[in-house]
């Protein structure tokens, strides 16, 4: 039975022309932007642009369009160069005071008037001593003195240089109206309370799109754009075939897409190749009963295979880390201590420590990368005689394993697989170490006063040999504890469109207000 | 009747609590608390008490529950506890576009799946019937997430001939359309698929029928049999699924909407749990429990009235 469809030859042509033709039109309706647009791609929504409580990716770069800072950083690859921002002067007037005068054409919209001293001092001193999760970065800080209208001071409570680094560039760092959030009840989230910024807020589509427009009273240097779209997309892969259908023009791309990419990148594209600050170890817990044994620890130390985990996991994008401060900055540590495999060695090593048939569990993430570096951990320690068993860990579970507060877990965990998003300053890394932080982020159980010391004296040292000293004597005090193997900072993968030039920031994040036309 | 509009109404409700409790157990299960996954490494204990002070977790868990379900018979869900919003005004945002996107998969998934289903009986037995048989079974098991990036790959980057992303301007019918083409067709793949097949049956069925058999002995061409004497019988089972259908298009739509970063109930829930947000999280479930419950309750209602055999399943 067939249906009784006719057709003829004529019509069939006529069919299938306007079918070819349909197709060869090939109407591009994806959302291609005018050359004044910046389209940017974020990962997740805003949560709080209030800057005592930001959170996220986009809580942090909004407000470095719709706000200033005194400082502001240059792009990471470029060595993070600190410029004044909304300051027109700005020097160390000694160890321990900074001396400030802001540009007088700075205004608040909503009528909230010029960006002033006081001000500054609001901003700051809202967040010292808070519950703020930036309160650390003013830790330091023990008052702004307001001189004028447009100067004022800031003293310390002891000397610390990386004060301009870790406190005024971003984060708590970002001036706020004091009568604007004095009004909105002290604090606020999505509804902006004044902004001074070369951009403004203009539309907010939840979990969708953020759109900043040119802030027409904004007198400083003109941002090359007069609009900044930024386009929420979770997942990586969604978001490199986005920016192949032309929806924006820069994305940050997963480690997994850097080959293929290398081989066959999109038209009119640059691929960013850069080291982040996000920094990879293992921890060993020295607490664990299998792992008392400082030769049982240096022995998994000397039974990591480095290389096959850069190979495997980073596909060599990245080098082998000397520590938690960034590989080829002025502070860095040269070397390791155990820079070379021994197998053998730490065969002898447990057969001095009288241990046999050592079996140990390595907790991990449950993202490729995690699972396949503690692979690679597991087979080149089964080499030297070692069963791993692996167990990877949802989120949830995972920064549980080591918090005192959920039980006493924390005690008997044995390696842990951690990465963690690092500063520019080496202090903002190694606080994470000091013996305060046991059962919250020091799950090594690595408790040292030497380094406790070394920190302290770190933060106030003025002297940039004398610290260098400082942080990689604490970086061999933890390698020499066999509580850590440094595995590596992350690489740092972006994608962007030829005719514009990006600038990233050293957590990763770009910053729009930089951005140029190539 | 009545007794057993009550007993399904009875049942809608009973499942509501019961969905929620289960809710409520799986955040208390998580290992690890839920602000000191939202908040990250460099939070304080006070600011972490905060927040779990905001989303009310410090409450006993029976008091959390009892204030969750008062507060929803008067309509509030709770607020964000980052934005401080209404749940309820997120929920009233986003929605819509989520019900646009499913009534668009629904209906290529009734145009295309009834339509290759009439196609199969017509050629029954011959090589399309076969070819839509495996065409078939096919978009049945595909899951529509992978269907979502092929679609890209192929609409979006390939040809460019849709959005990559996005829901389309507001406010620009046009743009919406052209967004909310790929999502739906993603999503109503597997159904094309199962609506195929049931047709196929059905009508198999019809063309029995004496009244089919009077049609063709009279001489009525077959396409005007099957489209206007054998489908207006053959669709009914079709219109009992689509209730049922429409609660699994929107449950496809969480990942559907992920995948083309369409803003809808799916990306909202999605982005809550990512944040660990568990007011946005249970109001969103509660919301979509609710709307799934009353859809599917309504229907069958409807099909109690129309056929009374149905209302003896329930008697037992």
């Amino acid at each position: 039975m067939a249906l009784n469809w006719s057709t003829d030859r004529r019509t069939l042509l006529k069919a299938g022309g306007g079918l070819f033709a349909g197709l060869a039109a090939r109407p591009q309706f994806a959302w291609a932007a005018d050359g004044d647009t910046l389209r940017l791609r974020a990962t997740a929504d805003l949560q709080v642009l209030d800057p005592k409580g930001i959170i996220g990716e986009l809580d942090d770069i909004i407000p470095r369009c719709t706000q200033v800072t005194l400082v502001r950083l240059g792009d990471m690859r470029d060595g993070n160069q600190i410029t004044p921002y909304a300051a027109k002067t700005f020097a160390w007037k000694d160890p321990k005071t900074i001396a400030f005068t802001l540009h007088d054409n700075l205004t608040w919209n909503n009528g909230f008037g010029p960006v002033t001293a006081e001000d500054v001092k609001f901003s700051f001193e809202r967040i010292k001593g808070s519950d703020s999760a930036w309160a650390y970065q003013f830790e330091k800080l023990d008052n702004v003195e307001v001189i004028d209208q447009h100067s004022g001071l800031i003293h310390l409570t002891e000397p610390f240089k990386p004060f301009v680094y870790i406190s005024l560039p971003y984060y708590g760092g970002h001036i706020v109206c004091k009568a604007a959030v004095e009004k909105a009840g002290g604090s606020y989230t999505t509804q902006i309370a004044a902004e001074c910024g070369p951009f403004l807020l203009d539309k907010w589509e939840q979990n969708q799109k953020v759109t900043l427009v040119a802030n027409p009273d904004w007198k400083g240097e003109k941002p090359a754009f007069s609009k900044v779209e930024y386009f929420i997309v979770t997942d990586d892969q969604t978001a490199l075939l986005a920016y192949e259908a032309d929806s924006f023009d820069y994305t940050r791309v997963a480690m997994s897409a850097a080959k293929a990419l290398k081989a066959n990148l999109p038209k009119n594209s640059q691929l960013i190749e850069a080291q982040s600050t996000r920094y990879v170890w293992l921890t060993i817990n020295m607490n664990a009963e299998k792992l008392k044994d400082p030769r049982v620890r240096q022995a998994i130390q000397y039974a990591y295979d480095g290389d096959a985990v850069l190979q495997g996991s980073y596909d060599g994008l990245t080098g082998r880390s000397a520590g938690v401060v960034q590989p080829g900055t002025k502070f860095a540590r040269e070397k390791n201590k155990i820079a070379t495999r021994d197998i053998e060695k730490a065969k002898a090593l447990l057969a001095e420590a009288g241990v046999s048939a050592l079996e140990l569990n390595l907790y991990c993430l449950t993202d490729s990368v995690s699972q396949s570096t503690a692979q690679i951990i597991q087979s080149s320690l089964a080499e030297a005689g070692i069963t791993v068993n692996i167990q990877p860990t949802e989120d949830a579970a995972y920064w549980a394993l080591g918090d005192k507060t959920q039980g006493d877990g924390y005690k008997n965990i044995e390696m842990v697989l951690m990465n963690f998003a690092g500063g520019i300053d080496p202090s903002e890394n190694l606080v994470w170490f000091r013996p305060d932080q046991i059962g919250v982020y020091n799950w090594s159980f690595f408790d040292s006063k030497e380094f406790e010391d070394l920190y302290q004296k770190g933060l106030v040292e003025q002297d940039e040999v004398k610290r260098k000293d400082i942080f990689n004597h604490m970086e061999d005090l933890m390698e020499d504890s066999g509580g850590f193997i440094f595995v590596c900072f992350e690489p740092f993968l972006a994608i962007y469109r030829s005719d514009i030039k990006p600038v990233i920031l050293a957590d990763g994040h770009p910053d729009p207000t930089q951005f140029t036309k190539a | 009747m009545l007794s057993y509009a009550i007993k399904r109404i009875g049942l809608a409700l009973l499942i509501i609590f019961v969905v929620m409790l289960v809710m409520y157990a799986m955040v208390f299960l998580v290992p690890g608390d839920p602000a000191s996954l939202a908040l990250g490494p460099r939070a304080t204990p006070e600011l972490k008490h905060e927040l779990m002070v905001r989303m009310g977790l410090d409450q006993p868990i029976y008091v959390q529950v009892w204030n969750f379900f008062r507060n929803a018979l008067t309509g509030d869900l709770g607020y964000d506890v980052w934005s401080k919003r209404p749940v309820s005004e997120m929920i009233a945002e986003v929605f819509p576009n989520t019900l646009f996107l499913g009534a668009v998969a629904m209906s290529i998934a009734l145009v295309a799946g009834i339509g290759l289903g009439c196609l199969a009986v017509v050629w029954q037995g011959r090589t399309v019937d076969r070819v839509l048989a495996v065409l078939s079974v096919s978009m049945i098991s595909i899951p529509s997430f992978v269907v979502a990036i092929y679609l890209l790959l192929v609409f979006a980057v390939w040809l460019g001939w849709f959005p990559a992303i996005g829901a389309g301007e507001a406010g620009d019918w046009g743009s919406q359309i052209r967004a909310v083409v790929l999502p739906a067709a993603a999503i109503a793949i597997t159904w094309v698929g199962y609506l195929a097949r049931l047709v196929r049956a059905s009508m198999l069925e019809v063309m029995s029928a004496n009244h089919v058999r009077t049609a063709r002995a009279f001489g009525l061409t077959q396409a005007k049999i099957v489209l206007r004497y054998a489908l207006r019988v053959a669709i009914v089972p079709v219109v009992a699924i689509v209730a049922v259908g429409f609660g699994s298009i929107l449950s496809s739509a969480v990942f559907v909407e992920t995948v083309f970063s369409r803003p809808g109930i799916g990306t909202l829930i999605t982005s809550a749990v990512q944040k660990r947000d568990f007011p946005v999280v249970m109001g969103c479930v509660l919301f979509m429990t609710a709307f799934y419950l009353t859809v599917v309750t309504l229907a069958d209602l409807l099909m109690a009235k129309l056929d009374p055999r149905v209302r003896d399943t329930l008697r037992g």
